[in-house]
């Protein structure tokens, strides 16, 4: 339907879960949210075509459409979710330890801009153990960018590429991260975003601060950085409440949205499943 | 640049000044506004009011806080009334981000448009509790609630599909813990003074104690008047539908009678 449901290999994840082919999924009859999003699911300038479902994790962007005046919302859960079902054992029992960092990424037409020399201080002070900074590829390829978090003596990881018009898509890409965060003891980033969230499904201790760099061009109709304060507080801080952020994060997840895979199926995808 | 508070639940991209259902303004609230609010006082107006009854508040009250849930609303309100705190936000988020009480919270458009898009669903009463949570003891609380059997709604000719467009946001009433008579309202805010109002909600065109209300007979009259203010369309005349519920004795005085009018206040 969209090639934005194919990023980060989602479409293959939910396709895998609804026993079709994870290789090359079928087509979705509808739009998948892609990442965690304080709007209605979607960037605000997105194109849909009229009566296609949009397939969102949670009851908390469906509600927020329908006062744009958008319907045939279905919420389904994070497609993170479904790969937890699948990936249960990946990376479990491993040692966890350290802080996995996302450095908020900017997307291939919005780049970040920030003080990261500042970032990587308040970074030594804060995280107890080694860092590994997660980069997206837009952020890794810039040397200016990378090289202030590899002389602090951090590692550096790249989970791959989203993918762009259903070509370059890293099917991988979630099965790496959620193997890291289940290597590490806290995940932490410089804003609120969709790897915090998928950090604390899994057990990651939660910390969110420093410069949230601001992405270009942003859509200051979301209520920018203070918004996310004002709804979302028990995520934000050096330190948060365990507690506090797992119920935070099932409600954002949509965790009581899961779906079993026949109905999943169903929902999503016109192909029967394979024949085992 | 107009300067507007923020606490959880602000709505972009809205408002409430819509077609059908515009800013609570009025000859009728001015009114009420006199006779019932408390001199000098710290005021907070919850849900959306116009410039001129926010302002007419502002007259005789020492302090005004008015919150209203969309942004564009809280600039347009704030550009106009520069005594009066304006914030953006929904009643949920006002009562996390503030411990505090006000001598009166005026709620005259009602509990229907102060929880926002970003707000946990809740019922009528639990958001009756929110606002009660925000006045003082011995403080005031004047708040609309809508009757159950609005003639305006019974007979409105839309089917249900087009009655609730995209600029409303408002709970579809299967809610129980609505009170559905003068009695449950009197259970629920012991020794409220109830005021019964007829004509469209953003401007109610008539405000009755009920005890005052006038017989049946009249009272048919003065429905049928009121809900052809509300300029719609009707399956039935709203005439015969008052004459024969004055007939059925569903026009009856007192705590068991039912809200036939539009709206009905309570104070």
């Amino acid at each position: 339907m969209h090639h934005h449901n194919h990023y980060y290999g989602q479409a293959h994840i939910l396709a895998r879960y609804c026993g079709l082919d994870f290789r090359n999924p079928p087509r979705i009859r509808g739009y998948l949210q892609h990442g965690w999003n304080v709007g209605c699911g979607w960037n605000p300038v997105h194109e849909f075509f009229d009566g296609a479902w949009r397939f969102v994790w949670s009851e908390y962007p469906m509600r927020r459409g329908y006062a744009l005046g958008r319907r045939n919302y279905k919420p389904i859960g994070a497609p993170w979710l479904y790969l937890l079902e699948l990936e249960r054992e990946l990376a479990v029992g491993a040692e966890r330890e350290g802080t996995l960092f996302f450095l908020f990424h900017g997307w291939e037409g919005g780049k970040i801009t920030g003080k990261h020399k500042e970032l990587v201080d308040e970074i030594r002070d804060t995280e107890p153990g080694p860092v590994t900074m997660s980069l997206y590829y837009t952020e890794y390829e810039r040397p200016e960018v990378r090289e202030p978090y590899l002389e602090a003596g951090f590692d550096i990881v790249s989970f791959g590429r989203r993918g762009f018009d259903y070509l370059g898509t890293d099917r991988q890409f979630m099965f790496r991260q959620l193997a890291a965060l289940r290597r590490h003891r806290r995940v932490a980033s410089n804003r609120l975003s969709t790897a915090i969230f998928y950090g604390a499904s899994v057990g990651c201790d939660v910390g969110v601060y420093g410069d949230p760099m601001q992405l270009a061009g942003e859509n200051p109709s979301f209520g920018g950085q203070g918004r996310l304060a004002r709804l979302w507080p028990e995520m934000l801080g050096a330190h948060t409440d365990k507690d506090a952020v797992a119920a935070c994060t099932e409600r954002e997840l949509g965790k009581r949205w899961l779906r079993s895979p026949a109905e999943l199926r169903s929902l999503l995808f016109d192909a029967e499943p394979r024949l085992a | 640049m107009t300067d507007v508070s923020l606490v959880a639940g602000e709505m972009y991209d809205w408002t409430d000044d819509g077609p059908e259902r515009g800013l609570a303004r009025g000859t009728a609230w001015h009114a009420l506004i006199a006779a019932a609010l408390p001199v000098d006082g710290d005021v907070l107006v919850v849900g959306p009011h116009a410039a001129s009854l926010v302002q007419a508040i502002a007259d005789v009250s020492a302090r005004v806080t008015l919150l209203v849930r969309s942004s564009q609303d809280a600039l347009a309100l704030a550009s106009e009334l520069p005594g009066v705190e304006v914030v953006a936000g929904a009643l949920d988020g006002y009562v996390a981000a503030r411990a505090t009480t006000h001598d009166a919270v005026v709620a005259l458009d009602g509990l229907d448009r102060v929880l926002s898009t970003d707000s946990e669903p809740r019922t009528w009463r639990s958001t009756l509790d929110l606002a009660q949570q925000l006045v003082s003891d011995a403080g005031t609380l004047l708040v609309t609630v809508p009757g159950s059997f609005r003639l305006s709604d019974v007979l409105d000719a839309r089917p249900a599909h087009l009655r609730h467009g995209d600029d409303e946001w408002v709970p579809l009433y299967s809610d129980p813990s609505l009170p559905r008579s003068v009695r449950e309202i009197g259970d629920l805010v012991p020794g409220a003074t109830v005021l019964a109002t007829y004509g469209p909600w953003d401007d109610p065109a008539a405000l009755v104690p009920v005890p005052d209300l006038p017989g049946p007979g009249a009272l048919s009259a003065v429905l049928a008047q009121a809900v052809r203010t509300t300029h719609r369309e009707w399956l039935a005349d709203p005439a015969e539908a008052a004459t024969a519920a004055a007939r059925a004795g569903l026009l009856r005085r007192g705590r068991d009678c039912w809200p036939l009018w539009p709206i009905s206040g309570c104070w």
